[in-house]
């Protein structure tokens, strides 16, 4: 009977230590997954070069005063 | 001879009264040509406060600005509208049309907000952008040529030559307008 209980409680202990590793483990993987690199996709450069078209645009247009 | 000398009598009157009249007129077109002065060099300065406003505006929008390049441009903007500011104060207590001719001279050569200070904010914010955007296309030729033209351009003083200035600020603009064509050029082969 005592030998029942305690390999219940043992089963029991290690079920525990088990999911515990399991948890710490997947919370480290998750602090060290590495962060996507920044893309340099053609829609950024794009807009850049939208920016820099109404800069250039802006900076064309007449003076309101001519100094 | 009576004929005469009443001729003469009756000129002379005419002239002097034509004088004592002339003289409060003239007065008068005087203080009309000191407010006319006033009124046109106060909407000059209103111009550029407004135009001041509306880079302050731009500069905000610009989110590829260096941020030292930002700092500058946000300083002299904040100096050029305290200072025109004063200036539209100072305008309105002057008398004379000689010293509203030197607070108009003053509100051009100090300043130069339409010739120097709007292509400071708008060339800034290209090239710094452009300068991204080289960086993204891996164009060493485009930073290269862009390489310290913000710092030159933000290095101009506002004075007299204003024919100098324009050079000087048309240099770096093409320069911005030559790096933009290169890296179009650069995007449409990618």
């Amino acid at each position: 009977m005592n030998v029942t209980r305690f390999a219940a409680r043992l089963a029991l202990g290690g079920l525990l230590l088990g999911a515990l590793l399991l948890g710490g483990c997947a919370r480290q993987q998750h602090a060290t997954a590495p962060v996507p690199a920044a893309t340099t996709s053609a829609d950024d450069v794009d807009s850049l070069l939208t920016e820099v078209d109404n800069q250039l645009n802006a900076d064309s247009q007449p003076l309101a005063d001519q100094d | 001879m009576n004929r005469i000398s009443r001729t003469a009598v009756a000129g002379v009157a005419a002239i002097g009264l034509g004088l004592v009249a002339s003289a409060p007129a003239s007065a008068a077109d005087t203080d009309r040509g000191v407010d006319a002065v006033k009124h046109a060099v106060t909407t000059r300065i209103d111009k550029r406060l407004a135009a001041l406003k509306k880079f302050d505006s731009a500069l905000a929008d610009a989110k590829q600005v260096q941020p030292a390049h930002r700092s500058t441009l946000d300083n002299l903007i904040d100096d050029q509208t305290a200072g025109l500011t004063t200036l539209r104060a100072k305008v309105q207590q002057e008398t004379t049309r000689a010293a509203l001719k030197t607070d108009a001279k003053a509100m051009v050569q100090d300043y130069r907000v339409f010739l120097l200070t709007g292509p400071k904010v708008r060339l800034t914010a290209a090239i710094d952008t452009e300068l991204v955007a080289a960086d993204k296309l891996k164009s060493a030729d485009v930073t290269k040529s862009l390489s310290g033209k913000v710092d030159a351009l933000l290095a101009l003083r506002p004075g007299p030559d204003g024919d100098a200035i324009k050079a000087s600020v048309q240099t770096i603009r093409k320069s911005a307008k030559d790096a933009r064509a290169t890296l179009k050029s650069l995007r449409k082969h990618k």
